[in-house]
């Protein structure tokens, strides 16, 4: 308490400095007086008595000094004096306190944007109640053949055994995502939605902020009708009214369920900050009833979350959960568990922090560039320096003094730097892939400042030890001597620093140079058509008015009947997905070998294709035949595999009339053509085993529009929208992109990650190529006297620019040798990123180090053209 | 003769206050000459240190000062006790005299200890 008082007091003594000095003043001078009227009493004559006082008193001077000590922080008052000297300082030169708030406002600023995506999609906690126990289980096979299997969920009889039988979690809950059309009067719309088993919430740990959640019984069929709705679609159907409880809304399910359009009863208004599946913008949730069909157990399609149990490890919680799946029938799966977050962002978190690893060198390389900088203009105040030591200033205190002035540099930097973060978000938002999670938690947020603010510390520390470290050492007598030049023109340090700079800008542009091969052989990756003039859409049916597979199959029928005779189309087709556009349809079957016994099994994608699927995109089937309009439901069903499939099942045996059995249609189908291996998961991605068969004789109420054009493929996505409506005046078309446009998307992340590399990158070639002009050119400065002498030797121009370029290439070569070096360990964090080269790309390797050699011999150059004309008269008469 | 010492630090603080105590409200030069006094001229003390002492005194809240005027009409800073700075005296003369006693036993058994050593 009174440690506290007293620092109140002393902070207050900062403050009317002015007064306070004026009431010592008075108070020493009248306590002087009543001792000179003691001393006269005592027979002293006037002079000596004020004399006497004076010495007994000790001197004035000091015992203010004394005094203002006590009364004030004197660590305080003596940083606001470097303070204001710093500001001082860099008032007075304003270009180079403008060229350093510049670059290291663009390196705090890089940092600053970078951190908060890797904040807001990384670090930041899931918006749920304590989401570190909270998991998902998946259930897959290991072995040969299963690692393309999708982890989409746990089968429907495991989730009864694991809800009923588990010890490892609170709670768990099934869900299952779809989107609904809410009609509401006349307006419908469709929304995402979310069934889900009624735990959820509570699993969540997050509660509807009116009304609420699911009762256990509002899962059996009857009672389920019950709706738990997104403060988002409670603002726009209800206008925020609390009367919407109880409401009735009508929904249209589309997918994947067979119930009817119903009423649904509102029971719940969940807050705005709540959002689950997480980035999805669901806004209706509903009670899901988990088939009990033992059947079941095959189909591993029910998403399933749970809360640990505090305390309980996911380890423990797999191995328990194992077991019971063991004791499942007929089949055992493997269970994995994975933390709810790491689900969500574990494909992106390496190429995160790789990126934030890629900035970090650029703010390294802008301080090590001021640094360098700032050493040379120590070199040039050590007369002030030696001054200020001779006035009796502590070397610490003098090393302090430019501390600060490094603190204050990077203080202004980094508000320069928050101003750019701003703007370099927005610009990275804008071009940030989908696939990129959780980017509405992107912003400047309190944490992300105060990792600006760390940084600009880190920054100041960094930028300022060196020069400070310099300063503390001065040489009283050397820096004193008249005439003496200050420096021979060897900076070790600089040269060092200017190295090191090269060092981190080589790895960048070699990260950055595999990436952009990485793009252009993702380029030029041969798709076996012509991907121009190809528009793409969606359609998905409602559920409610196309319930069987024959109207489903006449609408479409009829839809690629009038898209093909619009003029301008060459060839319309449709199926279930589309090159690049993934699938999540996926059937399993065991592959025996000749001995009957089963050898692998195999996991392949399934579509269901119109005829002309192949011809529409500008293929052909390799053998056999296509679909054709004979290939309908009463027809044998028929199947065409790829190639890929074929090298697995037959290896060189022919595929055709083999029977497939799959999970899909009732019976096995039989194959009759074989098709080229297609790019379905991605255009890296090599090609799986697929199976397709005739929409005609395995329909859905969903199908992804092919459509060859002659001209501008988006020009007819009016007319082809007017034919949908043509036919069903209910219906649009979704995701109308072109083929371009598709391929465009699926290469956006590494697109993204290229950008960025590159733009670090060449920041931190310019800033190294700054680095190495700045020790060239203070060198040569520092040197004129020198270099007039060994002209006025007879020193020839090249000998001069030899001696120069020396000095530049010396660094910028040791720093190349260093950083390859580096690069090659560093770079294998973008394995991962590559495509179709390795992490030691020859090409790459060496075109670095010959842009970074042309970056330095420019930099070098004026400053060596500079010495070369050095006129040695001048020169010496300078002297 | 006797050599004058330098008053020692911390002991400082207590005469002050001690002398504000016997003495009631007094102004920077009184609380010097009076310690000199006090000592018998076997303390130096230098009345510039008077000044700070007072003003950390002052913010530790032991002792308050007002401005008053002198005889001669001059304005006088007069220091006087606050409750907490008497009640820091009897806590700290107390353990003055504690530490006192305690050495003075160390001192003196010291010697017996030596006598009986030689014996």
């Amino acid at each position: 308490m009174r440690g506290l008082r007293i620092l109140v007091y002393r902070l207050g003594g900062l403050f009317q400095r002015s007064r306070r000095d004026h009431e010592l003043d008075e108070e020493i001078e009248s306590n002087l007086q009543l001792q000179i009227s003691d001393n006269i009493a005592a027979g002293m004559s006037a002079d000596d008595a004020r004399r006497q006082a004076l010495i007994k008193l000790g001197g004035i001077d000091q015992t203010k000094e004394a005094y203002r000590e006590q009364r004030g922080l004197p660590l305080l008052d003596s940083l606001s004096q470097d303070l204001s000297y710093a500001a001082r300082v860099l008032r007075k030169s304003p270009g180079y306190t403008s060229v350093a708030v510049l670059t290291l406002a663009l390196g705090i600023g890089a940092n600053a944007a970078i951190f908060s995506i890797v904040y807001g999609v990384l670090l930041q906690p899931l918006p749920y109640k304590d989401p570190g126990r909270l998991v998902v289980v998946n259930e897959t096979k290991k072995g040969p053949g299963w690692s393309g299997f999708a982890m989409l969920g746990v089968s429907p009889p495991d989730f009864h055994a694991f809800r009923e039988r588990n010890r490892s979690f609170e709670k768990v809950a099934a869900y299952s995502p779809g989107s609904m059309v809410v009609r509401i009067g006349q307006q419908s719309e469709r929304v995402d939605s979310l069934q889900a088993t009624h735990e959820l919430f509570s699993v969540l740990g997050r509660e509807p902020m009116l009304g609420r959640s699911f009762r256990a019984d509002e899962e059996i069929a009857g009672n389920n009708h019950v709706v738990v709705i997104s403060w988002r679609l409670w603002q726009k159907e209800f206008a925020g009214n609390g009367s919407a409880l109880g409401r009735t809304l009508t929904l249209d399910r589309q997918m994947p369920s067979t119930v009817d359009t119903e009423k649904y009863v509102v029971i719940g208004i969940m807050p705005p900050s709540f959002d689950f599946p997480v980035d999805s913008e669901t806004d209706l949730w509903m009670p899901l009833t988990v088939s009990s069909d033992p059947n079941l157990q095959g189909a591993t399609y029910l998403p399933m979350i749970g809360r640990l149990k505090p305390g309980v490890s996911t380890a423990q919680a797999e191995a328990n959960l194992q077991s019971i799946a063991n004791g499942q029938k007929p089949y055992q799966w493997m269970i994995v568990l994975d933390q709810l977050a790491d689900n969500v962002v574990s494909k992106v978190r390496p190429s995160l922090w790789m990126l934030f690893g890629a900035v970090v060198f650029v703010l390294l390389i802008a301080a090590a560039n001021m640094a360098s900088l700032a050493l040379s203009r120590v070199s040039a105040r050590q007369k002030e320096a030696a001054v200020r030591l001779a006035l009796g200033a502590g070397r610490w205190r003098l090393a302090r003094a430019l501390l600060i002035e490094s603190m204050l540099l990077a203080t202004l930097a980094s508000t320069v730097g928050l101003l750019i973060a701003r703007l370099g978000m927005t610009a990275m938002l804008s071009i940030a892939p989908s696939t990129l999670p959780r980017l509405a938690n992107v912003h400047l947020s309190l944490p992300v400042l105060v990792f600006t603010f760390l940084a600009a510390v880190v920054t100041g520390l960094l930028l300022g030890a060196a020069p400070a470290w310099r300063a503390g050492r001065t040489d009283l007598q050397q820096a004193m001597k008249e005439g003496s030049p200050t420096l021979t023109g060897r900076q070790p340090l600089q040269t060092a620093m200017v190295g090191f700079e090269v060092v981190l800008a080589v790895v960048l542009l070699v990260g950055a140079g595999l990436m952009i091969r990485t793009m252009a052989k993702l380029r030029s990756v041969d798709l076996g058509f012509d991907p121009h003039h190809i528009l793409t859409a969606e359609i998905l049916l409602p559920q409610g008015s196309y319930s069987t597979g024959t109207q489903q199959l006449e609408f479409f029928d009829e839809l690629l009947d009038r898209i093909c005779k619009l003029p301008g189309v060459v060839a319309a087709s449709g199926g279930t997905k589309f090159p690049m556009s993934r699938g999540r349809m996926e059937f399993s079957l065991v592959h025996y070998g000749d001995d009957g016994k089963a050898r692998q099994t195999l996991v392949g994608g399934f579509s269901s294709i119109t005829p002309n699927y192949f011809r529409g995109l500008g293929l052909h089937v390799k053998s056999g035949r296509d679909f054709t309009d004979a290939d309908n439901a009463d027809a044998t069903p028929v199947g065409i595999v790829n190639e890929a499939l074929v090298r697995i099942m037959w290896q060189d045996r022919n595929p055709m009339g083999q029977k497939l059995p799959n999970g899909f249609t009732k019976q096995a189908v039989t194959i009759v053509g074989v098709a080229p291996d297609m790019h379905f998961d991605g255009i890296d991605k090599g090609a799986r085993p697929e199976l397709f068969v005739p929409f005609a004789q395995k329909p859905w109420g969903f199908m992804r529009l092919i459509v060859r054009t002659e001209r501008d493929p988006l020009a007819l996505a009016p007319s082809i929208g007017a034919q949908v409506r043509a036919i069903d005046d209910a219906q649009t078309l979704d995701k109308v992109r072109t083929f371009d446009e598709v391929l465009h998307d699926s290469t956006a992340d590494r697109r993204f990650y290229m950008l960025l590399l590159s733009i670090f990158a060449a920041l931190s070639l310019v800033l190294a190529a700054i680095g190495v002009f700045g020790v060239v050119s203070y060198a040569v400065t520092q040197r004129t006297h020198e270099i007039g002498v060994r002209r006025a030797f007879g020193a020839s121009d090249a000998q001069i620019m030899t001696m120069v370029l020396r000095k530049g290439l010396l660094p910028a070569v040791l720093g190349l040798i260093v950083g390859s070096v580096g690069a090659l360990a560093l770079t294998r964090v973008l394995r991962n990123l590559l495509f179709g080269i390795s992490s030691t790309d020859p090409l790459t390797f060496a075109a670095v180090p010959a842009a970074l050699i042309i970056a330095a011999l420019a930099a070098c150059w004026f400053p060596a053209r500079r010495a070369a004309h050095v006129d040695p008269m001048a020169a010496l008469r300078y002297e | 003769m006797v050599e004058k010492k330098d008053v020692r630090q911390g002991t400082l603080a207590l005469m002050i206050l001690k002398t504000l105590e016997t003495m009631g409200p007094l102004h920077a030069y009184g609380v010097a000459r009076r310690i000199e006094q006090i000592s018998d001229g076997l303390l130096e003390v230098q009345y510039g240190t008077i000044y700070p002492a007072l003003l950390k005194l002052e913010q530790e809240g032991y002792a308050a000062s007002e401005w008053t005027s002198s005889e001669n009409n001059r304005r006088v800073r007069n220091y006087k006790l606050t409750r907490a700075g008497r009640k820091r005296i009897h806590q700290e003369a107390g353990e003055w005299q504690k530490t006192a006693a305690i050495l003075e036993r160390f001192l003196s058994l010291g010697k017996q200890g030596i006598t009986r050593s030689t014996t």
